[in-house]
This record gives structure tokens, C-alpha cells and sequence, in this order.
């Protein structure tokens, strides 16, 4: 976690109450100002330097975050989605988890989550999913947004209090998209662009083989 | 002169013409003569060459084929050009943007010459025979795939080209490879990339997006990410790219922002470029 991201985010907003009772959130938070303030902790499980150290977290991991998350669901998967359905940057969603933007998108390659990591990514795509209004840009501008109150549901949603957030926009009924059969294995080939290294590696010299004959052509000059 | 219309759909290029008496006209400045046509007739007095090829393909939209004459007069066309069996199927692979590969003409690696494109009156055309080129709508798009790489290639910042030659070095050698990454590489569809605020800026934010095809979520159980850190070593922030991040996902995971915000990654082959990557 680096400072910037805890002074952007005072731990002194006036919502408190989460799925979790804020118990969780204090010991986060506090650990938070610890390791940013003094620590500078190096080694990482991502690719940057700069990441938040994971093992910052584990005191999440075996909370009982009550969000249903089948197997099916991958962490890579579901990082996908919510930034698909937020809306949000990829700056945004790893100032979320506290993270280098780099870090992230190795997540979305596959790179493994710690388990408390993991839970905060199924409660943010659970809130996330619940708040739909059923355009990227709405979700976006809804979580950015400064309420009434003077809360701005993004700094809540780092500050995990997803019900608050839910109870300040509400639910989103986002309509039902349609969902196109599949196109056939023919069609999509079709579409294909060419391969990668077909791409990367283009030939612009002209090889032809010429047939050889060449003549003066017929030509009548119009007048200008 | 033989002419080959397209299987008629509105919109699909490929109207193909074929013959064994085609022609290719350009003009030439009788100075400078650069092609042996143009040596071959500069003495003469003229400045156009006519080069016998071995056929036309029309370029010309159907739809706007079938327009009246009066409205439309005019047809584009290339001259179709033979090539050996290899190039033939370098050019099916889009590794040749000069060319493009006449479906109906594969097996006679005869295709056609995008560097040589002229415009015609449509009577020209009217004592050809006319044949179908492209005898499907696949066939069609193929062929108009290979149009729009000629015509729609990204011109990439010098200081870009040069900066990413070791990852282009890497795809080009590694793909053939029977290794992992050479397996993982060939499982890719796509490498876009995207320029934020854009490419001439001052400081430019470089995304890699490798879509990988669908089904390939674990490659052969290993992790795309392991990968991926790879290719990014390759392209470590330096002079006007100072922010670099790349994600391996899948087509459906790109938004479509994503997607219509980042160029292919198209480039020419290093050695044509003079390009040597140390080892």
C-alpha cells in the first residue's frame, strides 16, 4: 500500500457500518498507516515493486464475508467483470484493492489472489453487480459521484462498507442485455484477424514473378 | 480478357477478372525510370508504361458495382501477379500486405498486386468473361481483410518501432518453437496496443492487450501471467513510454472502448528495418 493511497482515502469518514461490522475494516486500516508510514515492506507477489505486500492482508483471509463465490468463478474472471460492469479505470480498481495497476492486470492474467484479496474482490463484485444500472458509464459516474451526505461511494467502497454504498445508491435493476447465439466455428474464423506474428513480422518487398512483356501504351492528352 | 464477378452480396469486395491478356498502366517520369517497364519504354517519348499481367481484379465495392454507369463510372482494379508456392502462402497469412490472395486463384498462386492499383471505366470491362473470385462470404471477408491491411496499417512512432523490437524479436523467434511459449504464442489471436493520451504526447502510457482465444484460460497449465511477465521485461519503461502494463484475456474481457481505442500490432519484419536486437 503505498501513502498516497491512505491520504487519499481518510480513515475519518463518517460511514461505519459494513458486512462485516467494521471490525475487519479497522484492523486493515490500521495496519494500512503502519505499513505505508514506516515500512516500506519489499518483496511482493506481484511484478512491481511498488504493490501492496500481500501478506498485509492475511488478517482478512478467514472472515466470513457471507458473498457466495462458486468455483466456477475465477479470480481473474471476476476482475474482468467488474471492471467491465464499474466501469472504473484500471487505476480506480487498483486503488481499490490498494494495489499497482500493473499488479492488477497481472491478476487479470491469471496470477493468483491471496485468499483476503480474493474476498474483497467477490464482496466489491457482488456490490458492484447489485448497484447495475446497466451501463459501464452510469455504474462509473453513480460510484465517483459525490452523494448528498458527502460521501463519494468510491472512497466507501475502499473503505469496505459495500452495504453502506448499496444503501446510499441503491439497487440498479439493470435491464436484461440480449444474448446473441454464438456465431459458427466458420464465421468466427472468418472474422479472425491474422496472426500475431504474422503481424508483427510483415514483409513489404515485392516478389512477384513479372510475365515480361512491356509496351507504349495508346494515349490521347485531354485538354485541360 | 476474363472477368470474374463476385458471388453478389451488397458490400463485398472481390469482384475478380482474369484473363490471359490483362494489362497494367502507370506513369513514370521518363528521367527517373525506377521499374523495367518504365526503363524498357522511356526512349520512346512517353511517360506510361503498359506491363502485360495476368489478370485484373476488380476492387470495387458490389454495391457500388452495380450502380449505374452515369453515377459510377469508374471501377478500381489491381493487376493479378503469379508468385511461388511459399509466398503464396505467406501472403494467406497476411505476412505480405502488397498482396492480396484471390481465393479462387489460391491453387494457381496467382494474386493480387495492392502496390499497383488503377482506375478503369466500367465498358472496359463489358467484353470480359466474368468469373467469381470469392465464392463465399468467408472468401469475401478474407479477401477484404487483405484490403484493409494494405490500406489501414498503423504508422507507429520511430521511437516506438525501435523500443518494442526486443518483444517483436521474441514473437517472431519464439512462435515457431516447439516450447511452451512457442505453443502460447500461436494460442494468441491478437497483440493490440494502446497509446494513452495518445502517441505523440510527450509521455505516453503504453497497454499491451494479448487476447488470447477463448478456450485458452491455462495454457497447458501454466499460468499466462508467468508469461506475460516475460514479455513485459522486454519493454521496460524508457523516454517517452513511462508507463507500461500489458494483460493477457480474452476478446469478450476487452470492452469495446478498449478495443476501438488500441491500434494491432503491425509492424514490418525487423530485417527489413535494419534492425539488429543483441543478444
Amino acid at each position: 500500500m503505498s501513502l498516497p493511497f491512505v491520504d487519499r482515502y481518510p480513515l475519518g469518514m463518517p460511514c461505519s457500518t459494513t458486512s462485516a461490522q467494521g471490525a475487519m475494516r479497522d484492523r486493515v486500516y490500521n495496519l494500512l498507516i503502519r505499513v505505508g508510514g514506516v515500512l516500506g515492506i519489499p518483496g511482493t507477489t506481484s511484478a512491481d515493486s511498488g504493490a501492496t505486500p500481500d501478506h498485509a492482508f492475511i488478517t482478512q483471509a478467514q472472515t466470513n464475508s457471507g458473498v457466495h463465490m462458486p468455483e466456477s468463478q475465477a479470480p481473474r474472471a471476476a476482475i474482468l467483470e467488474l471492471r467491465r460492469v464499474s466501469g472504473l479505470t484500471w487505476d480506480q480498481l487498483a486503488r481499490l484493492f490498494g494495489i499497482t495497476r500493473r499488479s492488477l492486470h497481472f491478476w487479470a492474467s491469471g496470477k493468483p489472489l491471496t485468499p483476503a484479496h480474493e474476498e474483497r474482490l467477490h464482496r466489491l463484485l457482488a456490490t458492484v453487480r447489485q448497484l447495475d444500472r446497466g451501463s459501464a458509464h452510469a455504474n462509473r459516474t453513480l460510484l465517483l459521484g459525490v452523494h448528498a451526505d458527502g460521501c463519494i461511494p468510491f472512497d466507501l467502497l475502499v473503505a469496505e462498507q459495500y452495504e453502506r454504498v448499496l444503501a446510499l445508491l441503491g439497487p440498479g435493476h439493470a435491464p436484461t442485455r440480449p444474448h446473441p447465439a454464438a456465431l459458427a466455428v466458420d464465421a468466427r474464423a472468418a472474422r479472425a484477424p491474422y496472426a500475431p506474428e504474422d503481424m508483427a513480422g510483415a514483409l513489404p518487398d515485392r516478389v512477384h514473378i513479372e510475365v515480361g512483356q512491356v509496351r507504349v501504351p495508346r494515349v490521347t492528352r485531354g485538354r485541360p | 480478357m476474363t472477368v470474374w464477378t463476385p458471388r453478389c452480396r451488397h458490400g463485398a469486395k472481390g469482384t475478380v477478372c482474369w484473363g490471359s491478356t490483362g494489362s497494367s498502366t502507370h506513369r513514370f517520369d521518363p528521367t527517373v525510370p525506377l521499374t523495367e517497364a518504365s526503363t524498357a519504354v522511356r526512349e520512346q517519348g512517353v511517360d506510361l508504361a503498359e506491363s502485360a499481367v495476368r489478370g485484373l481484379v476488380v476492387l470495387t465495392q458490389t454495391c457500388d458495382i452495380v450502380r449505374t454507369s452515369r453515377e459510377r463510372p469508374f471501377l478500381e482494379v489491381a493487376p493479378i501477379v503469379e508468385v511461388a508456392a511459399h509466398v503464396a502462402h505467406e501472403i494467406e497469412r497476411g505476412r505480405r500486405p502488397v498482396y492480396g490472395i484471390i481465393p479462387a486463384l489460391r491453387t494457381r498462386r496467382l494474386v493480387a498486386d495492392l502496390d499497383r492499383t488503377m482506375t478503369i471505366e466500367k465498358a472496359v470491362t463489358a467484353q470480359w468473361t466474368r468469373i467469381a473470385g470469392c465464392r463465399s462470404d468467408a472468401e469475401a471477408r478474407r479477401f477484404a481483410l487483405a484490403l484493409v491491411r494494405k490500406r489501414a496499417r498503423v504508422a507507429f512512432p520511430d521511437d516506438f518501432t525501435a523500443w518494442v523490437a526486443r518483444l517483436q524479436a521474441r514473437l517472431l523467434e519464439r512462435h515457431d518453437r516447439q516450447s511452451d511459449e512457442g505453443r502460447a504464442l500461436r494460442a494468441l489471436r491478437e497483440i493490440r496496443v494502446q497509446a494513452a493520451p495518445e502517441w505523440d504526447a510527450p509521455t505516453v502510457e503504453v497497454t499491451f492487450w494479448f487476447i488470447r482465444e477463448d478456450e485458452a484460460i491455462d495454457f497447458e497449465g501454466q499460468r499466462w501471467d508467468t508469461l506475460l511477465g516475460g514479455w513485459l521485461q522486454l519493454i521496460p519503461a524508457t523516454g517517452r513510454f513511462r508507463h507500461v502494463d500489458g494483460t493477457v484475456l480474452a476478446l469478450e474481457d476487452l470492452t469495446a472502448k478498449e478495443y476501438v481505442e488500441s491500434d494491432p500490432l503491425d509492424l514490418d519484419h525487423l530485417s527489413t528495418r535494419g534492425v539488429v536486437i543483441p543478444k
